[in-house]
């Protein structure tokens, strides 16, 4: 159940990331379903929540609480600003300040998604330990087919208007209708792929400037 | 001398009939656009609307009759972020306002420029009451629209499913704030976009 929770969540990120193409009303069913999702995926980790500031090698862990916190936050904003700026599920409610709203939903979705795979890097050690045991001998190509795609990713990352929207320099989300959507599905796995190794790169070094 | 004038007067009225006619098509212009004053994003408030300046830009180099489009009733507010919420709200509900405009006659038009600003990636919702009032079938339209940021955001394809027995030419999208402070650039641009057009057969 934890697992296919947190598939669902990876899953509706991507399609949230295609608003554009997918359309509003699925966007904000979609949007609607990953709020529902990270509940239960917090209640699933209740205990960890918990203990967030507690329990061993809190410095070692100050990475994936700030970032799990953050995250709560951000997803809790996206909720609010989605509502405001909603025209279909939540249009009924007629909430002034849609502008704002819509800036801010615009800037946060792409902290969400940056912010959503560092975590899911924080938390790979789990996932490599799996990898190493499956492709023991092969685990250079793994490495190898890892690595080119994060690159990808990066390259994705420096030619997008990304950072743009994360610094709120453009407000206006500008799409390309004609990108084939396999193109632009593939384009952001590569550049979440990027923000996991980022992830996974805290993950070491925090763990080893703990052990010092 | 009589002899010679009328053999001359047969001789050229024969040529005449010879030579195919040629007519010059009704190949005039119109551009018809919407614009807001007022408080608008990132150019503060403004006298002369971005969509009003690049449709002017359109007319003047090619010839064509100008026409604004205005809302019937405007109570459009005048800052930023109550036009935003009433613009979201017109979309929302779908909403058809009455509009009125200097030249109702569009007969006479091959090809007719259509601007709006980008209002919540679409039309503002005035320019469907024109698109699903006017007379425009069969005729060419050619879609152009002031943002900051969103680009054309579909418009062409949005235009031709508002408008199913128009044809609908290559749009172009222009920077709000472009309009209002860098002239030299938008002038370049409509240059650019004309060129295309008329190497596509679009007739102005």
């Amino acid at each position: 159940m934890r697992m296919i929770i947190q598939v669902m969540l990876v899953g509706s990120l991507l399609a949230l990331m295609a608003y554009a193409r997918l359309g509003e009303e699925v966007h904000e069913i979609l949007g609607t379903s990953m709020l529902l999702f990270m509940f239960v995926h917090l209640w699933h980790n209740k205990t960890c929540l918990a203990n967030i500031f507690h329990g061993k090698s809190p410095r070692a862990r100050i990475f994936h609480s700030i970032c799990a916190l953050l995250l709560i936050l951000i997803l809790c904003l996206q909720g609010i600003s989605g509502i405001v700026v909603s025209k279909h599920l939540f249009a009924f409610m007629q909430i002034p300040g849609s502008a704002f709203a819509r800036a801010i939903h615009l800037c946060l979705a792409y902290w969400c998604f940056v912010l959503i795979a560092i975590h899911m890097g924080l938390k790979a050690t789990r996932f490599i330990k799996l990898l190493t045991t499956y492709f023991r001998e092969r685990m250079y190509l793994v490495i190898l087919i890892y690595l080119s795609i994060a690159f990808y990713g990066f390259l994705v990352f420096t030619r997008s208007d990304i950072l743009d929207y994360m610094l709120l320099n453009k407000a206006f989300m500008s799409y390309n209708s004609d990108e084939p959507m396999i193109v632009f599905f593939l384009e952001h796995i590569a550049l979440g792929i990027f923000f996991i190794t980022f992830g996974m790169i805290i993950n070491k070094m925090s763990k080893y400037l703990s052990s010092k | 001398m009589q002899r010679r004038t009328f053999l001359c007067t047969l001789g050229v009225s024969c040529l005449s009939l010879c030579v195919p006619q040629i007519t010059f098509a009704a190949s005039k212009a119109l551009v018809v656009y919407f614009s807001k004053t007022g408080e608008q994003y990132g150019v503060g408030v403004i006298s002369k609307g971005n969509t009003a300046i690049v449709a002017e830009m359109i007319a003047k180099k090619t010839s064509a009759d100008l026409s604004e489009i205005t809302r019937v009733d405007d109570t459009y507010p005048k800052t930023y972020q109550a036009l935003c919420d009433v613009a979201k709200d017109e979309l929302t509900k779908k909403v058809r306002p009455k509009y009125s405009m200097s030249i109702t006659d569009l007969s006479g038009y091959q090809t007719i420029f259509i601007g709006a600003p980008v209002w919540w990636g679409d039309w503002p919702m005035v320019m469907y009451s024109f698109f699903e009032q006017a007379n425009l079938a069969g005729k060419m339209l050619i879609p152009f629209c002031t943002h900051e940021g969103s680009g054309l955001s579909e418009f062409d394809k949005k235009l031709a499913k508002a408008c199913p027995k128009s044809r609908v030419g290559q749009g172009l999208a222009i920077v709000g704030r472009d309009a209002q402070k860098h002239s030299a650039k938008v002038d370049t641009a409509l240059d650019g976009w004309l060129k295309k057009l008329a190497a596509q057969g679009v007739v102005f």
